[in-house]
């Protein structure tokens, strides 16, 4: 009997073990996507910018700061069919560039699983999925 | 048979689970780390990626403020809580804070590394030396490529003996950028050791000419007049490498002559007028439409164009004179002020002139002025000019009829008759005739002319004919001196000599009438009485060699050169007009002149070569930029002689009619007139940054190169 617990206790280990390595190795291979998704939110945003798309938008990112966008008020950034929740920040550089249309920002991008931002991007059994980029953007950058 | 022991079969299974377990516990112990370094590695990839990116955001922001910057302004320029960037005589270290309190940096150097002595004028570093071989290269302001080196010699510096992968063209800039995460302090700037490094090699130039400007090859405030030779020829218009070709007038846009099927070429082109396009040109292929007068033109102001530096080598105004054997005279007077002293005093010779140590003299081949540095020109009390030129001057235009009333019979006689009846009074004779032939008695021109009544109201009457009766020019000259022509004799005339005309045109003067000297038959020819000195402006060259660095020849006055101008990166710059003559007169075909040209008047070009009593136009290469707050003028081609070259412009012509502070055309003028056998421009932006101390606001650096990669 003694025996048969102790294989019983070995096997449900076994398969925990099992479990959590492959949901880590499930975070290894979608964090590589979640960079992706940055650089293409990071592109999409600034291009918009850039080009006044959508009317507006320009002088909208130039002339505050703060949050520019939010998944929570945009909606979730949806690639290779899984959600990612992100938001987007920018500030003035002071120091930096000029007046307008010379101006300089520093641009804050964090990406997280859905539904994990309160968790620090943490999912349960998981581990978390937090990606943080920044980067200067120039008011007129390169096309 | 012997029955199995449970126990044994228990002991096996729980072995081969212990083995499995093992295996499984092992597998797991090893892939959990290698999952947690692989998220961790993408992670530092993209954070070091964003570094590299942002550190060429902050190279393009510096440039946009000063297009000479190289990461020397030795300070640490930004000191925010997550934003710290220092520069160290050339060599640039930032470091980003990102949301999650990581910090990545970009690094990257224009320093070559290589002591004070070295060629990218920077001494070492004085902390912040990096070990990384990309050398970034700062050419926005050369008139020519640069080469961009590796530093492969001790110590990451830049050797003579360096590879040199690459060239940066004129006018754009090489940025290499390392963006590194992972390991990083920003206390702790020397540190590179242990981080994922991201590299991004870029090449940036200027894109166009700011925002809400419609960028052009050329610019008028009033009128563009092309006057095309009638061999058939047109004129074009293109934009470098995927620019858009456009002209732009407030007034109107017209081409004369060339071909008649087509005389005017841009492929998928745009031609802005405020009152018209007349040309014959395929409307599938160039689209002409209206000049919107709230769009500004290029406003490069008088306070953002490089000039000389004040307090730096400087030249005196007045009139420098080549002499033939290869001295360098100098008169304490304006053009027009030593034309006259030069006539009265043939052979003044002035004083020597007085260069500082960055122009010299060259005579080995031409006559050149070299200038390896900037130079201004110092007003003196009896001059603020500059002027060069040879001791017979040279000729900017042939004689025609319009500048010069004893011309031709019936032209000086028309003139006359309008402008001073009592003229037409002396004119002796009052009729005749002539008859030119060559020297086997074939015909060459014929002329007859009659006045008859007062003064006014007065008839006249003349004809011109024969073979050359067209060729006023002919002529005109022949009228003046027939010497001139050996090959033609008169064959009969009545009531005309060659001192004749002379008187008429002596006795005009002195009623006030302004009339060339008929025996001065080109305007800007000098030609002293009794001096002997065969230079002309084909002999005479004014040369830029500052090699990368940019070159400015700058002065509160006019500026009269004589001759070819050499070099790259060179720029004329003057508070008064620019006249360049003889421009072009000794270059082949595919030499070019690089040098920009600024002025708060009007700048003229004639690329007239005159030697004795020969004419002909040269082609001129340009490359650079143009800009008048006056009128532009370039003459490269007249019909009188017939004689033709060809106008090639590759970057920007702006004639704005005014102070650029305000609207185009607020002065009256404004003007572009280009006369030449074909007119070839091409809208390249780049030249701007050598002309400008600034860039356009909101100017696009248009990316010509981009390469990331991971290291």
């Amino acid at each position: 009997m003694l025996a048969v617990g102790l294989v019983t206790v070995l096997i449900l280990s076994l398969a925990a073990l099992i479990t959590s390595t492959l949901r880590s190795n499930q975070k290894a291979s979608m964090l590589a996507p979640a960079a992706e998704v940055a650089e293409t939110l990071m592109t999409q945003e600034m291009y918009g910018v850039e080009n006044d798309l959508p009317a507006g938008s320009h002088s909208a990112f130039w002339d505050t700061d703060g949050i520019w966008k939010d998944s929570t008020v945009v909606g979730v950034f949806q690639s290779g069919g899984v959600d990612y929740e992100y938001r987007m920040q920018r500030r003035l550089v002071a120091g930096l560039g000029g007046p307008p249309p010379n101006r300089v920002k520093k641009v804050d991008l964090s990406v997280w699983w859905l539904n994990t931002r309160n968790n620090g991007g943490d999912r349960q059994g998981s581990g978390k999925l937090e990606l943080h980029v920044s980067r200067l953007v120039n008011e007129v950058a390169p096309p | 048979m012997r029955k199995v022991s449970r126990r044994g079969i228990v002991l096996i299974i729980s072995i081969v689970l212990a083995v499995v377990m093992a295996m499984f516990v092992g597998a797991a112990l090893s892939l959990g780390p290698a999952s947690l370094a692989a998220s961790q590695n993408v992670s530092r990839q993209i954070q070091a990626q964003e570094a590299a990116e942002s550190g060429v955001q902050y190279a393009l922001s510096q440039f946009r403020k000063d297009p000479s910057w190289k990461g020397d302004l030795n300070a640490t320029t930004v000191n925010d809580p997550d934003l710290i960037v220092t520069e160290d005589n050339g060599n640039v270290v930032g470091f980003v804070r990102n949301g999650s309190n990581q910090w990545a940096r970009f690094d990257f150097r224009f320093n070559y590394q290589d002591g004070a002595a070295g060629p990218d004028g920077l001494d070492n570093p004085a902390t912040l030396s990096l070990s990384s071989p990309y050398v970034s290269v700062n050419n926005l302001q050369a008139g020519g490529q640069a080469d961009v080196p590796r530093a492969d010699g001790p110590g990451f510096s830049v050797t003579g003996a360096s590879a040199r992968p690459y060239t940066v063209p004129q006018g754009a800039v090489f940025l290499a950028v390392q963006g590194r995460s992972g390991n990083v302090d920003p206390a702790n700037p020397t540190l590179t050791a242990g981080s994922t490094v991201s590299a991004v090699e870029a090449i940036f130039q200027v894109g166009d000419l700011g925002a809400g400007v419609d960028s052009a090859a050329a610019m008028s405030a009033q009128n563009l007049t092309s006057n095309l030779s009638n061999n058939g020829n047109k004129m074009t218009v293109e934009g470098k490498a995927g620019r858009v070709p456009r002209l732009r007038s407030r007034g109107s846009i017209l081409v004369n002559g060339g071909s008649a099927a087509e005389n005017y070429f841009s492929d998928n082109g745009f031609v802005n007028t405020g009152s018209g396009f007349t040309a014959n040109y395929d409307n599938n292929k160039t689209t002409a439409q209206g000049e919107d007068s709230s769009k500004p033109f290029y406003q490069l102001e008088w306070d953002k164009v490089r000039k000389a530096d004040a307090a730096g080598p400087k030249m005196a105004a007045g009139t420098y004179v080549w002499w033939q054997d290869g001295t360098l005279h100098y008169y304490d007077m304006n053009y027009t002020t030593y034309v006259n002293h030069i006539k009265a005093n043939p052979t003044d010779p002035g004083v020597a002139a007085v260069l500082p140590g960055n122009v010299v003299t060259d005579t080995a081949g031409k006559k050149v002025l070299r200038l390896t540095s900037s130079v201004s020109v110092e007003a003196t009390a009896n001059s603020q000019d500059f002027s060069l030129l040879t001791r017979n001057g040279a000729a900017e235009d042939p004689p025609t009829p319009g500048d010069d009333p004893v011309v031709v019979v019936n032209s000086v006689a028309s003139y006359a008759q309008s402008h001073c009846p009592a003229f037409m009074s002396s004119f002796n004779p009052q009729a005749g005739s002539l008859v030119v032939t060559d020297l086997a008695n074939n015909p060459v021109f014929s002329a007859s002319w009659s006045y008859s009544g007062a003064p006014s109201p007065a008839t006249y009457s003349s004809s011109v004919s024969g073979p050359q009766g067209g060729d006023l020019f002919m002529i005109h000259r022949f009228l003046v001196d027939p010497t001139l022509y050996p090959n033609y004799k008169v064959a009969s005339s009545s009531g005309w000599a060659p001192a004749g005309v002379a008187e008429a045109a002596n006795w005009a003067q002195a009623q006030g009438v302004s009339v060339n000297d008929p025996a001065l038959p080109a305007k800007g020819e000098i030609n002293p009485t009794g001096v002997t000195d065969n230079l002309s402006a084909a002999d005479l060259e004014v040369e830029f060699a500052g090699g990368t660095d940019p070159v400015v020849l700058s002065s509160q006055g006019d500026i009269y050169l004589t001759g070819a101008i050499k070099g790259t990166g060179g720029s004329i710059v003057s508070e008064g007009n620019i006249k360049v003559v003889g421009l072009s007169a000794d270059f082949s075909a595919n030499e070019v002149n690089g040098v920009n040209l600024y002025s708060k008047g009007d700048i003229t070009f004639s690329s007239l070569d005159g030697k004795g009593s020969v004419y002909k136009y040269q082609d001129v290469n340009l490359k650079g930029v143009v800009y008048s707050w006056g009128n532009f003028n370039a003459k490269v081609g007249n019909q009188q002689i017939n004689s033709w070259g060809k106008f090639d412009l590759e970057g920007m012509l702006v004639a704005y009619g005014g102070d650029p502070h305000g609207l185009p055309g607020t002065n009256g003028k404004g003007n572009i007139n280009i006369s030449a056998d074909e007119i070839k421009m091409v809208f390249d932006p780049s030249f701007v940054t050598a002309l400008g101390t600034t860039l356009p606001d909101g100017f696009h650096f248009k990316t010509l190169s981009w390469t990331s990669q991971l290291q």
